[in-house]
């Protein structure tokens, strides 16, 4: 009895504040096409999200939000949802206040494109090739750990003005 | 307890007073991450119920416009919770954000300060700011400590650790005494558990511990470790006090002492009875959250101005919220009860004010405020 209330307790505890698995893609990959992401010729990040990243204490939505309080519209955010209830996703997105657009994929699709389980990991994309990944479970520092790749490249498109900056009222 | 133990031991202490600390952190981070859920009596799996009169809070409160808190680029309400500023205006704690603002009553923004971390001006997910009557603001963590700042918030005078973790509530008794809602870190068991806390400002002690709802099934004892929260509220020289998984109000004097206990009387409340199940093994975190959902948790207790109590509890439906508010006279009879509230986020109990998240809107930094229909 004793071992079964343990595994109830790790279960939540899991629940709350369980490790995520390793992502397959790096620097210089092709971003597989899924869904329609990646879109598009410019600089974007996309964040694979699946349920078990954010039913628990550490979401990583603070990153995020800073993020883009940080580039904002300048460097688009699409959110690869994995798994099943995407319309809790799409309330935590809300309630968090991140900005951007949610594409919903099931699990085998994703686990067959991608070659490997998803991690919950952003990733900075531009065009259709990998800049970088970050794995949130390992960095408080998101914006920070982008910043090296996305300046220079900002750069080359005119630099990083007050246009990216978002609106806070966009986050509305 | 390191002193006395040889290096093996004291290694072995340190892991396990880790992995305890650890566990204890990670079921409570469910609760951070929860807050939310509601139901019917005895029912294990029972829908959650609509009421007859669909939103009926403008029968039950009359609008007085609306606030909105001023935001920035360093300021973003994310997750605010928020208590009426003695000074005026409002001291907001964002668990989401790490930060504690003051705003006016306008919403102008004042100043804020805090940020994630374990520093002296950090936090990991603060849960109360409470303005002593000289001013200086004590902020407190969930896990166990804080620090009280100067009026500005600019300085940090102390810090302190308290023995509560997590912690759910904190209300000024007096301004030497803190009364903290929560279990104190470490204490587990089939023992049912103090939730509040009488705390020594001066001595950093417990100077009493009361208040201990008897969980006598391991469902309820462990949604009690993943959601037990506990609020309080004070009118006079008598608490009113709730616990997520009892619908009844419990009453107890400044130091401690019973005074009595009420029930809800709730329409829709849904209790965890013993016999509930378990989580499914099978479910994973979904199932675990699904399981959340299959019950109701009371998340605060207001006492307004006219000694009407305010519970506000919920029912989670996935992620989210769906919150609920019922009003109470002091013997427990009810005076009216509204499913799908907007968020309550405080009550002025010296003026009679009510401040909702705004009806609608999506983001929590525009509120409504509102008055109690006689």
């Amino acid at each position: 009895m004793r071992r079964t209330w343990f595994v109830y307790v790790w279960l939540l505890a899991t629940a709350a504040c369980g490790r995520t698995a390793g992502d397959s893609l790096q620097p210089g990959d092709t971003f597989p096409a899924i869904a329609g992401v990646p879109a598009g010729e410019g600089l974007h990040v996309v964040w694979v999200l699946r349920p078990e990243d954010y039913l628990k204490c550490t979401t990583g939505a603070d990153q995020v939000r800073r993020f883009q309080r940080r580039y904002g519209s300048g460097v688009p955010l699409t959110v690869l949802y994995v798994g099943e209830h995407p319309e809790w996703g799409r309330a935590f997105l809300t309630r968090h206040r991140v900005n951007g657009s949610m594409i919903v994929v099931d699990q085998r699709r994703f686990k067959s494109t991608f070659r490997g389980r998803p991690g919950n990991g952003v990733h900075l994309v531009e065009g259709d090739r990998v800049r970088k990944v970050v794995m949130l479970a390992d960095t408080s520092e998101l914006a920070e750990m982008l910043e090296p790749v996305i300046e220079p490249l900002l750069v080359g498109r005119g630099g990083r003005d007050s246009s990216n900056i978002i609106n806070i009222k966009e986050l509305r | 307890m390191m002193g006395n133990a040889s290096a093996a031991d004291s290694k072995c202490d340190r892991r396990a007073a880790r992995a305890r600390s650890w566990i204890a952190r990670t079921i409570t981070c469910g609760v951070v991450a929860s807050i939310c859920a509601c139901g019917d009596r005895n029912a294990q799996r029972s829908e959650i119920r609509q009421s007859p009169l669909g939103n009926a809070l403008d029968k039950v409160v009359e609008w007085h416009g609306e606030i909105e808190l001023e935001e920035n680029e360093k300021v973003l309400n994310v997750l605010p919770y928020a208590a009426v500023d003695p000074h005026g205006g409002f001291l907001v704690w964002d668990e989401q954000e790490a930060q504690i603002r003051q705003y006016s009553p306008e919403g102008r923004l004042r100043g804020h300060f805090g940020r994630k971390g374990d520093g002296p001006k950090e936090f990991q997910f603060p849960r109360a700011a409470i303005r002593r009557t000289s001013g200086t603001i004590l902020a407190f963590d969930t896990y166990a400590r804080g620090a009280e700042f100067d009026q500005a918030g600019s300085a940090v005078l102390r810090t302190f650790r308290t023995p509560v973790g997590p912690l759910h509530s904190a209300l000024l008794l007096d301004d030497s005494l803190v009364l903290l809602g929560g279990q104190v870190a470490g204490s587990s068991g089939n023992t049912a558990p103090s939730r509040l806390h009488v705390w020594s400002l001066g001595g950093n002690s417990v100077r009493r511990s009361f208040f201990a709802p008897s969980l006598p099934s391991k469902v309820q004892r462990l949604a009690a470790n993943t959601a037990g929260f506990v609020s309080a509220d004070r009118r006079g020289d008598v608490i009113a006090a709730t616990f997520s998984l009892r619908d009844t109000i419990y009453f107890f004097d400044l130091q401690g002492n019973p005074r009595g206990q009420v029930p809800m009387n709730s329409q829709f409340y849904r209790r965890l009875s013993s016999e509930s199940p378990l989580p499914s093994g099978k479910g994973g975190v979904v199932g675990a959250r699904e399981w959340l959902g299959s019950f109701s948790l009371i998340s605060n207790v207001f006492w307004a101005s006219d000694d009407t109590l305010i519970v506000q509890y919920q029912d989670r439906v996935g992620t989210e919220p769906k919150w609920r508010l019922l009003g109470l006279r002091r013997d427990g009879s009810r005076l009216f009860e509204v499913v799908d509230s907007p968020y309550l986020i405080t009550v002025d109990q010296a003026n009679g004010w009510l401040y909702f998240v705004k009806p609608g809107s999506p983001t929590p930094n525009f509120w409504s405020r509102a008055r109690l229909r006689r």
